[in-house]
């Protein structure tokens, strides 16, 4: 029940499309072993909050930028609002689930902003760093449901990477995979 | 049954959607309906789906080559209508791998298609931007393509 909790919050629209039921047999039973506690996972979206919350921060640095042009920061504050949705519901389901939220921890240096395609660059340069994490939390997440929601979440910062990319010039598709 | 001959039924159906997107890049250019703006586009989106279907063949153990022909939307008539598609099947093909996620069990297996995944979401994006959409609609894939 405390489990199911904690996916359902984390990403109840991601569980609910999943349609195929988990084949049941003995043998895939052992390969998954038992039910996992909601520790491990709890760790690990744990640590996806402090890292959302730096990209929140990063964002928000950046967005105070006075060099920024008007369609350049009103994507900024989109993006920054995606990882607050992001912050929201990994927090709402540690909370649900009776974990406490993560302690704030320094975030590192702030994004360099000289200039708009600095600015762009560094904030491009934040999603692949984040892709990379969400995506090595992928292998570690101890279920599919939450490798689903993960990888949901991971989409969208590849998605916003690759704008950034192309504001600042460059191929807005760099690699056939994530890579980590 | 073994958790690797369930990943491999999983992989098998997600293969053949990166065929399909494959076949739909290869009819697509074929047709002459792409502006020589829209043709590397198209050539660079195919490529990827080839290399993604590589990996996830290598991941299966292999599997069988693709089909001969796949369905298309009847109303392939202009760029716009081909671009508008395109982003359909991809962002058709993109939940269908998220949704296979919550069912594979190798933790490797898993990550390969996550990896798929995210550059599929930009696939999506990028197609949206031509189409002169919001190329992120939504905090979540699982948001679909939004408006």
């Amino acid at each position: 029940m405390r489990r199911r909790s904690f996916l359902t919050a984390l990403g109840a629209a991601a569980v609910a499309a999943c349609t195929r039921a988990e084949p049941a047999t003995t043998t895939i039973a052992a390969t998954r072993g038992p039910a996992s506690p909601p520790t491990g996972d709890a760790a690990l979206i744990g640590r996806a909050v402090v890292r959302e919350r730096a990209a929140v921060a990063a964002y928000a640095v950046a967005a105070a930028s006075p060099l920024l042009t008007a369609p350049v920061k009103a994507r900024v504050e989109a993006f920054r609002a995606h990882h607050e949705a992001h912050v929201a519901a990994f927090t709402r389901a540690l909370e649900l689930a009776g974990h406490r939220r993560p302690d704030d921890l320094p975030v590192g240096p702030p994004p360099a902003t000289e200039s708009e395609i600095v600015t762009i660059e560094a904030l491009a340069g934040v999603e692949t760093a984040l892709m990379t994490f969400h995506l090595d939390n992928v292998g570690r997440a101890a279920t599919g449901e939450l490798a689903m929601t993960v990888t949901s979440v991971l989409g969208v910062e590849a998605r916003h990477a690759a704008v950034l990319r192309a504001l600042a010039g460059g191929d807005a598709i760099t690699s056939p995979f994530v890579a980590p | 049954v073994t958790a690797a001959s369930e990943d491999a039924k999983v992989l098998a159906l997600a293969i053949d959607r990166e065929d399909r997107m494959v076949f739909f890049y290869k009819t697509v250019l074929a047709t002459g309906r792409l502006t020589p703006a829209a043709q590397p586009l198209a050539r660079a989106l195919s490529s990827n789906h080839q290399a993604h279907r590589a990996a996830l063949a290598d991941a299966s153990g292999g599997v069988g080559t693709p089909r001969d022909a796949y369905p298309l939307p009847a109303d392939l008539n202009d760029e716009t209508a081909v671009v508008r598609r395109a982003a359909e099947i991809e962002e058709s093909g993109m939940q269908a791998h998220l949704k296979a996620l919550a069912v594979l069990i190798a933790p490797a297996v898993r990550t390969v298609l996550a990896s798929i995944v995210g550059v599929q979401a930009q696939h999506v994006t990028v197609l949206r931007s031509w189409q002169r959409l919001d190329p992120v609609p939504g905090a979540f894939l699982t948001d679909g393509l939004g408006s």
